[in-house]
């Protein structure tokens, strides 16, 4: 059953945010060809006016990208658990767990696709590209600086956790709001929000703390100017962040379960 | 025949509102059960909470001795009020949605009921009219072979022939060793198909009887003892 329900989520989350996707793509590549076209034929008012209109379609379809996988995936979660299709889903012989599990799945496969589209998109822009060329290295030289201080194994497993976590909180944090959101009854939405600020509050007061305690376990005078200090901190926070992140989507999850399976209520 | 619902102190309430008050009820197989009463009377509540889309504040309900969850859901068909499929989906899709979720979903059968209304499989669900899709879900509920039917009031808002055809359509589909439950304000139309009915009121059910022991006891029509019974 979860796989069929991961595969129904995925076609359906598919369908809201895949023109995103084509306008990512076709707008890299025109606005691509608008910079050579430029480079080759020197400017004019044509081509300024081409390059204009190809950077902003660009900028739109990185923001579409960026904040549609979200909007989409939150319009999504609502409709099939407590709007119309919700009628349909929650009558399916699933458990509240598949149900949620395929949520979340899903939700990172379109994650994951956002990113990954954003990547080719910035490839096609940038690929064999000399200006895109000089800030690769430029990026590359910042890396050789932060290898100095602290192993590049290390950073890249932090940020490959992190990353991976990325992927999936947002799920945790919108299958939490809007199960809950049903405390409001008729005004749902409402409900959404005033849990999604309560989470805000409850994850800042935890973040405070986890950033209290990380100061703590530095040394404050060798902090001043300390590329290794800094390294250290920087690691401590992310595990920290992680540790906290972790408990925070555990706490989403059963609460979310918690309203699937004992105060559903689709009015 | 086996007891496919049995519900025991069953209550549900909206807030300060009792809607579901404390009921016991138990339905046999092989009966077309009419779920009848004013608006506001509970009816909508009790099918979804047999369709486990609400959960009760107190009580129990077993569906084929299962308790409302997976297994149960398994076990229920549920047509609602108001169109649930996603409307993205081409109708041969929405089959094929079915069948992968619902063992016991007959796609032979869907398939010659679509035929039997001309429908064609590549039009999406949205494309099509309100009585029409009101059609294919009811095809789609009732190709499955389930215990308990739940019909959350099949036939309001179509013309007379889409009613026709959908009572034409439970009746020729369901199975009989399940229960068909049909929550309806159109008496007239069901009562040649009903077998039990069951009168609702603020929640609580007030009669239970066949429709030949009304019509043998009471020699009345069951509009005509509705009518009597929730007089304004």
């Amino acid at each position: 059953m979860l796989g069929k329900l991961i595969k129904y989520d995925v076609k359906a989350l598919s369908r809201y945010i895949f023109p995103a996707f084509i306008l990512s793509l076709v707008s890299a590549i025109f606005l691509r060809i608008n910079i050579l076209l430029r480079n080759n034929v020197g400017e004019n008012i044509f081509t300024n006016v081409m390059n204009g209109l190809s950077i902003v379609l660009f900028v739109v379809s990185v923001v579409a990208i960026s904040i549609g996988a979200y909007i989409a995936y939150i319009i999504y979660f609502y409709k099939s658990t407590l709007g119309d299709q919700g009628y349909f889903y929650m009558s399916l012989p699933a458990s509240a767990d598949e149900y949620l599990v395929s949520k979340i799945l899903s939700g990172a496969v379109l994650m994951l696709s956002a990113v990954l589209v954003s990547v080719l998109s910035l490839l096609i822009l940038g690929a064999f590209n000399p200006e895109f060329n000089d800030a690769f290295k430029g990026l590359y030289e910042i890396w050789k600086e932060i290898c100095k201080v602290t192993p590049g194994g290390k950073i890249i497993a932090t940020l490959v956790i992190n990353g991976v976590f990325s992927l999936f909180s947002t799920q945790f944090v919108v299958a939490f709001c809007i199960l809950s959101g049903q405390l409001l009854g008729k005004k749902k939405i409402l409900g959404a929000f005033l849990a999604y600020l309560v989470l805000q509050a409850i994850e800042g007061f935890f973040g405070q703390i986890t950033l209290l305690a990380t100061l703590g376990t530095i040394n404050v005078d060798s902090f001043a100017y300390n590329d290794v200090a800094f390294a250290q901190l920087f690691t401590r926070l992310s595990t920290g962040g992680l540790i906290v992140g972790t408990i925070m989507m555990a706490f989403e999850y059963f609460v979310a379960r918690f309203f699937l399976t004992k105060k559903l209520n689709l009015e | 025949m086996s007891v496919n619902l049995n519900t025991v102190a069953l209550t549900k309430r909206y807030g300060s509102e009792t809607a579901i008050d404390n009921l016991n009820l138990s339905l046999e197989s092989g009966q077309i059960v009419g779920l009848l009463g004013p608006n506001g009377s509970g009816k909508t509540t009790l099918i979804k909470m047999i369709s486990g889309l609400l959960t009760p504040n107190s009580g129990e309900i077993l569906v084929a001795d299962k308790k409302i969850g997976k297994e149960s859901k398994a076990l229920v068909s549920y047509l609602p009020e108001r169109c649930a499929l996603p409307d993205w989906m081409k109708i041969g899709e929405l089959v094929t949605m079915y069948k992968d979720f619902f063992n016991d979903f007959d796609e032979n059968r869907a398939y010659a009921m679509l035929k039997d209304l001309d429908l064609d499989l590549k039009k999406t669900f949205k494309a099509l009219s309100k009585g029409n899709r009101e059609k294919v879900q009811l095809i789609l509920c009732m190709s499955r072979n389930a215990k308990i039917y739940c019909l959350d009031e099949p036939i309001g808002g179509v013309d007379p022939a889409a009613r026709d055809y959908i009572l034409r359509t439970i009746l020729q589909n369901y199975c009989e060793d399940s229960t068909v439950i049909i929550s309806t304000h159109l008496i007239r139309d069901i009562e040649g198909v009903i077998d039990r009915v069951l009168f609702l009121k603020k929640g609580q059910v007030i009669l239970n009887t066949t429709v030949d022991e009304i019509r043998e006891e009471k020699k009345m029509s069951v509009d005509a003892l509705f009518r009597e019974v929730f007089a304004c």
